[in-house]
């Protein structure tokens, strides 16, 4: 990648990422909004987790190289959540993922 | 004088204990990130400037990958800009939430939030604890450079690095879990979040993963909308 290439991947991205950042709140914020726009705002963080976290653990190819390969991080991301519903720790539940991944990835 | 270093020592241990286990996620992340970049041809100080720049880490991600492939800059800059147009959804949900901060102060805050920066201080608003301005963006910069320095360095040490990826990625994993933990508080953020799930699934089956995380979160809004609606009715 020359350093052209990086600029023009670099200025257009970041301008576009800014906009998406910056805007929402220069033209929401201080603003009564109508209740059903605000329930809607209200469910955007359970949607978004819970999309990156499908994006991170589910794909049509998920299985191709076997079943266990695919089910095993299904496996730690349910300890993951067991960890969640018990400790309300984010400490915990990074630890006791990564542990739980490695330990399953070695059966 | 005195008030105001006193007020900036008493933040930074409160803010240090919510930040560190992210900060340490985003080390192993970064390097990761970091070498992958190096091999698509970028060096430490490009990276640098990409991580500190509002570019999200799946989107540096995407960025190696997609020029690592041979996709011309065209295609790759839209993919970008697709998966990371989420951020406007990050930043309305965060709009009312930051009503009482300047608009000065509102802005700088969502200039420089990270993923996991935006779901700590929205929780943190959410559950009306003393979280000032001062925290929400001292959280953001120690992670924005946390990541940034960790990405640098990735690309510095290049291949020489033997770091695990799919065990790094999967304590980014773990700490979504958890912040999306935080947000199932009834049945019907339970829907939204399940059909956001599926959606994703769903997008990436019909060939359409470079967007499938916003257009998920999307449909995972309207399921929630017609679920309250429904149970409304029902009442």
């Amino acid at each position: 990648m020359s350093t052209t290439d990086f600029l023009v991947i670099w200025l257009v991205c970041s301008a576009f990422i800014f906009c998406c950042r910056v805007l929402p709140v220069a033209l929401l914020q201080g603003r009564s909004l109508p209740p059903r726009v605000e329930e809607a705002l209200s469910y955007i963080p359970a949607a978004v987790f819970a999309a990156l976290v499908a994006n991170d653990l589910l794909s049509p190819t998920m299985f191709a190289s076997g079943v266990w390969p695919g089910l095993m991080p299904l496996l730690a991301s349910a300890v993951v959540c067991l960890i969640a519903a018990k400790t309300k720790s984010m400490l915990w539940c990074c630890v006791g993922g990564i542990a739980a991944y490695i330990v399953l990835s070695l059966l | 004088m005195v008030s105001v270093t006193k007020n900036r020592s008493s933040v930074f241990p409160e803010i240090l204990a919510v930040a560190w286990p992210v900060m340490l996620s985003y080390v192993a992340v970064g390097l990761a990130c970091g070498v992958l970049a190096d091999q698509a041809g970028m060096n430490g100080p490009e990276c640098f400037l990409l991580s500190a720049t509002y570019l999200s880490g799946s989107g540096q991600f995407m960025i190696s990958n997609l020029w690592l492939q041979g996709t011309p800059i065209a295609s790759l800059a839209i993919s970008v800009c697709a998966v990371s147009s989420r951020f406007a959804l990050y930043s309305a949900s965060l709009a009312p939430a930051l009503a009482r901060f300047s608009k000065r102060e509102s802005l700088a805050i969502a200039s420089t939030y990270t993923e996991e920066a935006y779901g700590i201080t929205l929780g943190k608003l959410a559950e009306g604890s003393s979280w000032s301005f001062r925290h929400a963006f001292t959280l953001d910069i120690i992670l924005l450079l946390t990541w940034s320095v960790s990405v640098a360095a990735g690309a510095v040490i290049g291949s020489a690095a033997n770091i695990p990826t799919a065990v790094a990625s999967f304590a980014m994993t773990s700490l979504f879990i958890y912040l999306l933990s935080g947000q199932l508080k009834d049945r019907t953020s339970v829907v939204v979040a399940l059909a956001a799930a599926l959606s994703v699934f769903l997008a990436k089956c019909a060939g359409a993963a470079g967007a499938a995380v916003p257009i998920a979160a999307l449909v995972g809004v309207a399921a929630g909308l017609i679920a309250a609606a429904v149970r409304r009715d029902q009442a």
